[in-house]
């Protein structure tokens, strides 16, 4: 059972590292910035910022709970963006089908295109055994080498406002893309441990070979896993063309190392079998409001790159400390024990 | 029926032969469409140029081999090249005053001394805190072209020594004959020490052993730790000569020179037919995948193809190469 492999690493200890991380860092820049952070615009453009970040970081999340990587999701997402982009901004569908039609037909092509994607990186990861970093490698050439080949490398401009109002307006104060991500990561973090599909992915992450003997249904599993990851490449497509009103291949390269970093941080362990969605999220607030901070604080660019990869790096040697140290607890436990019975 | 038997023999020999030489096949294949297809391919000038431009991949590619070789990756080889090549730059341009301009030979030393001691980092956090190598390579990447960024400024140094120079653009001439250029002259004597390294010393077998399986190899006594913190720190001393050609070959220390060029040297080793999972795959291969990606990159050059569909033919490429890989394990089993 997943619930059990997941409680060798103790179960809140993550999730109350991140949440007092997160205390801290609110505490900090309460204390440091005061106003210029704690105001309805800068909370508000942080809260527009978030969805569209989260849903890649979910994506990369299936990926690497089964041991794998998604390095072609920002690829994906451009992709699948463009063939939005040009759905919404093509005249003759507009003149057939009425623009509210071609929003909806272009929202539905730009998610089967993200699926598409998704299931390409599944299939050439279970029925040809690449190693995932390698095909979502490839894949990610042979997908923005797509876009660029639709749109020559231009970006495209001039969308509907029907499309960015719908995606800009607010719900009591929020936008729906943020009440949608929330709603996907509860949906995510009671079904993925329950599921079957999601119990194989996380079998499978943590013990290939086990999986195998036990005759789950791998192939299928990891397909629908990275499916999923390409799904929400796509709606995260869907809140970036609305937010900036334009696409072009290249948009949000910046995401990818972000993504992998804020599941790492969210507690996934990158060889797989391990993590949480709550816990992503709560990783996601933390580098929004970090990256916030580094703005009002003026930071370079460059010491951002550096920050980041820091950042992540400090993290995984944390986390193995910790574990080798309660690893090494649990030993004198045991032997503790053993001393008493003897 | 003897006859048969032997015939079959023959012919499975055959096979196995032709599969072989496959990556060679490929670049002669190559050759001969782009020398039929173009007219400039087949001239001593271009041939050579492809070769220098060649020697900056290649030598990442050995260090890639050396650690695919143990079941690792280094994906932060680009940013290593860049920094060590700026950290060399900015010690022999006259225009950068921040530090002093020293004499070329020490100021190569010690781009090659930063570059080495980040790939150490790398294999030390590793080895040590058994950091997966993708993540802990992925960070380094960020974190050296931000170091990279920060030192220069995001500025290209420029105004280098002239004797500098030489070393990226200048021709190696024994006796007065002009030979090679000097990268080329440098790529091939790292190959060549590469391959005494891997192939006639105990350290070789051992690389080998780490990959093809970490815990026999343990037990039978290597020092796993140590084998793989010296991979990394052989990539990271690769990475920055690179990084000292390149410099010395555009007359400039580019802050973004490298963006990309981890993939160019993973293509390479994984072409050369070097198992992803380690322990399996031949030095020679990469040599081999080095020149033929160099080869299409001019080709594809040559026939005018855009720079995004050059990316989209390598990452076919790399895929079909894995493939092809699994295919022929397949058929092994």
């Amino acid at each position: 059972m997943p619930e059990k492999i997941q409680r060798r690493w103790p179960i809140d200890m993550d999730s109350m590292i991140l949440a007092g991380i997160l205390v801290a860092i609110l505490a900090f820049m309460g204390f440091a910035l005061g106003d210029s952070f704690f105001n309805i615009r800068n909370i508000s453009s942080m809260v527009s910022q978030i969805p569209e970040f989260a849903f890649l970081a979910m994506g990369m999340g299936v990926a690497m709970i089964t041991g794998g990587i998604d390095l072609s999701n920002v690829a994906a997402m451009n992709l699948s963006g463009i063939v939005l982009a040009l759905c919404l901004t093509s005249s003759r569908l507009a003149g057939g089908v009425g623009i509210w039609g071609a929003i909806l037909i272009g929202a539905v092509s730009a998610l089967l295109v993200g699926v598409a994607c998704g299931v390409f990186n599944g299939l050439s990861i279970s029925r040809f055994g690449i190693p995932p970093i390698i095909a979502t490698l490839g894949s990610m050439l042979f997908f923005s080498g797509l876009g660029v080949g639709i749109t020559n490398g231009e970006g495209i401009t001039g969308l509907p406002e029907q499309f960015t109002r719908l995606i800009n307006m607010t719900i009591v104060e929020l936008p729906p893309p943020f009440l949608f991500m929330l709603a996907v990561f509860v949906v995510m973090s009671i079904l993925a441990p329950r599921l079957t599909t999601g119990k194989t992915l996380y079998m499978y992450g943590s013990s290939r070979v086990a999986a195998l003997f036990t005759g789950l249904r791998i192939g299928k599993s990891l397909a629908l896993g990275y499916a999923l990851s390409g799904l929400f490449a796509a709606v995260s497509a869907l809140i970036l063309v609305g937010r900036t009103n334009s696409i072009k291949v290249g948009y949000g390269d910046t995401y990818q190392l972000q993504a992998i970093l804020v599941v790492v941080l969210g507690g996934v362990n990158p060889d797989g079998g391990k993590g949480k969605f709550g816990n992503i999220l709560v990783a996601v607030l933390i580098l929004q409001i970090l990256q916030n901070a580094f703005t009002l604080f003026m930071f370079t660019p460059y010491a951002k790159k550096l920050i980041w990869g820091g950042m992540l790096l400090a993290f995984m040697v944390v986390r193995t400390l910790l574990e080798k140290w309660s690893d090494r607890r649990k030993i004198r436990a045991r032997m503790a024990q053993m001393a008493e019975g003897a | 029926m003897p006859d048969d038997a032997s015939s079959m023999q023959e012919s499975n020999k055959f096979r196995a032969i032709l599969w072989e030489l496959r990556i060679a096949i490929a670049l002669v294949l190559i050759c001969v469409y782009l020398s039929m297809a173009t007219d400039h391919f087949l001239t001593t000038r271009n041939l050579i140029n492809v070769l220098r431009q060649v020697s900056v991949n290649g030598l990442l590619s050995i260090g890639m081999t050396f650690i695919i070789l143990t079941g690792g990756i280094d994906l932060s080889v680009g940013s290593m090249l860049a920094f060590g090549g700026v950290v060399t730059a900015s010690f022999v341009s006259n225009a950068y005053k921040d530090v002093p301009s020293i004499n070329p030979f020490h100021a190569i030393c010690l781009g090659l001394l930063a570059g080495t001691v980040l790939g150490a980092v790398n294999g030390l956090v590793i080895s040590k805190m058994r950091v997966t190598p993708f993540i802990m390579t992925l960070g380094m990447l960020s974190i050296a072209r931000g170091m990279t960024y920060i030192y220069t400024n995001g500025m290209p140094i420029t105004d280098l020594d002239k004797t500098f120079l030489q070393i990226g653009q200048g021709f190696f001439e024994p006796w007065g004959v002009r030979l090679l250029p000097w990268p080329v002259v440098i790529f091939l004597l790292a190959f060549a020490i590469a391959w005494v390294v891997l192939y006639r010393m105990k350290f070789g077998r051992y690389v080998y052993a780490v990959g093809g399986n970490a815990r026999s190899a343990r037990i039978s006594g290597i020092n796993v730790g140590f084998i793989i913190f010296m991979v990394y720190a052989i990539s990271g001393f690769l990475c920055a000569l690179a990084g000292v050609l390149l410099t010395a070959r555009t007359s400039a220390g580019l802050p973004q020179a490298g963006v990309s060029y981890e993939l160019d040297a993973i293509a390479a080793v994984v072409i050369g037919g070097t198992s992803m999972t380690g322990g399996k795959g031949p030095l020679i291969g990469t040599l081999l995948g080095v020149i033929l990606i160099g080869v299409i990159n001019s080709g594809l050059d040559q026939l005018s193809v855009s720079s995004y569909y050059q990316q989209v033919c390598k990452g076919l490429i790399i895929v079909g190469a894995v493939m092809l890989d699994y295919f022929q394990s397949d058929g092994e089993r």
